[in-house]
């Protein structure tokens, strides 16, 4: 089974902007789905300046803004069974 | 504070009497800067608590200020002893001292009153100096004699000076009857020659931890104990924030390759430009320290890496805080004070670029808040920690 690429930007405005609670929707998520994914922290990815909205995570490469606890969840497991397929 | 090019790290270490909320030890010290002169006192009030805290306090206080208008420090020293009240039942003087001064070639005096003795430490060794007894006129005290020492510092020595906390500890103990004052010769060399590099706050702490070990724990009198050492300065380098104009984002690497010293980078868009100058890639910790703070990340030839603004705002919280105990060791804040505390001589290297391109509003914001917190950094380190601290801006 593919393991699929979690970046999460941990540069200021997004850590500020709600990315450090991010990190513990993380610790909740049972362990046979985290080895499943890949979790890497980036320093700001330079697209908090823009008109856009922190925190920025990238899933397999792609960039989603304006991440919340709640979004991620359901970010992820769209991910997953995309990974299935 | 430099001497010659070698620099002077002073440092003390302090526990109280165990159930005392204040030590009846108090000890100061201050540099300045245009004289190249240290000077540093220890003083023990008689007792313990708050009388003990008050004597002692007016006791270092009034010898600073002496020597800092230049007195000779046997006159202040003296001056003083002449003022200081006696207790009526047991008709000692009300606080002992120790004071330091160390001028900008290196030259050392000392003048000790009831003290326990200072040691130097040269070269793993102890080395003894001859103190000029000088006798002080006073009515009501009989025999009252300041110890006056005068010797040339040298690169890589340790004056120690402690309080009789220090030196009683253990009194009565089956192995030390009669205290530690000899087996704490014994526990320094042994120290020193282990880590022949350790910091004076080290030592004095290791110092003041053996003789609560000493005292099973439970510290019999204020204990406190300092520690002067004179090195190689270790330099320190804190980049933080972009260069004003991008084309100085070559000279900004190039100044971290070639600075001699260790390096700290605050600051991910600082980092990511160094990244892309040098080409060496960034990693980011996977395993986050502290809930407060982003994680540090790495990359060769820098030793820390951390976020920009929210840490340096913690560590400048921790220092100006009196106490800090702190919950996780290896968070960014306080891997960074660590290499603060360890060097001597810290260059910030500020960045102050604002992105117009990007007509962000909160950017200027935050190039103030850069600024402030690094000018006050700079100060909680010259006036806490004694560092000799500059900033420049890019
Ligand atoms: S802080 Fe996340 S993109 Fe800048």
């Amino acid at each position: 089974m593919e393991k699929i690429s979690l970046k999460i930007c941990t540069g200021t405005m997004c850590y500020v902007m709600g990315g450090a609670e991010l990190r513990a929707v993380l610790e909740l998520l049972p362990d046979d789905i985290m080895k499943r994914i890949s979790v890497s922290y980036s320093p700001c990815m330079g697209l908090c300046s823009d008109v856009g909205e922190p925190p920025y995570i990238q899933v397999n490469g792609k960039t989603i803004s304006g991440v919340s606890k709640s979004n991620l969840m359901q970010i992820l497991k769209e991910a997953l069974s995309d990974a299935v397929r | 504070m430099r001497v010659n090019g070698d620099f002077i790290e002073v440092d003390c270490c302090q526990k109280n009497k165990v159930g005392h909320i204040v030590c009846g030890d108090t000890f100061m010290s201050q540099k300045f800067k245009e004289e190249g002169r240290v000077i540093s006192v220890l003083s023990d009030g008689l007792g313990s608590g708050i009388k003990a805290s008050v004597l002692s306090t007016i006791t270092s206080s009034m010898l600073l200020n002496f020597s800092l208008l230049n007195e000779d420090i046997m006159d202040s020293a003296s001056s003083v002893l002449k003022t200081l009240p006696q207790d009526e039942i047991r008709k000692i003087s009300y606080s002992t001292f120790c004071l330091c001064e160390i001028d900008c070639f290196g030259k050392v005096r000392i003048a000790e009153y009831e003290t326990p003795s200072f040691y130097l430490l040269r070269n793993g060794e102890f080395v003894n100096i001859q103190k000029k007894k000088i006798p002080v006129e006073r009515e009501d005290l009989d025999n009252t004699h300041l110890l006056i020492s005068e010797f040339k510092m040298q690169k890589e020595d340790r004056i120690i000076f402690f309080s009789d906390g220090v030196s009683q500890s253990g009194m009565g103990n089956l192995n030390m009857p009669f205290g530690w004052e000899e087996g704490s010769k014994d526990y320094i060399s042994m120290i020193v020659s282990k880590s022949p590099d350790i910091s004076a706050k080290d030592l004095s702490r290791r110092i003041v931890i053996k003789a609560e070990q000493n005292d099973y724990s439970v510290l019999k009198d204020d204990t406190s104990c300092c520690v002067i050492y004179m090195r190689k300065p270790r330099n320190l380098l804190v980049c933080t924030g972009p260069p004003y104009d991008e084309k100085n984002d070559g000279y900004l690497s190039n100044y971290i390759r070639d600075f001699q010293g260790r390096k700290i980078v605050c600051g991910g868009t600082t980092a990511q430009i160094i990244s892309r100058e040098t080409g060496r890639s960034i990693s980011t910790d996977i395993s986050p320290s502290d809930r407060e703070l982003p994680p540090i990340s790495k990359m060769d030839g820098v030793d820390l890496i951390t976020e920009g603004i929210l840490t340096l705002s913690k560590v400048e919280r921790i220092l100006s805080e009196e106490e800090y105990e702190s919950k996780n060791k290896d968070g960014p804040a306080e891997k960074l004070l660590r290499l603060l505390a360890d060097s001597d001589k810290i260059t910030f290297l500020v960045g102050t670029r604002i992105n117009i391109a990007h007509q962000d509003p909160t950017l200027p914001i935050e190039l103030e808040i850069r600024r402030n917190v690094v000018k006050k950094i700079k100060s909680l380190l010259e006036s806490k920690w004694l560092k000799d601290v500059d900033i420049s801006y890019i």
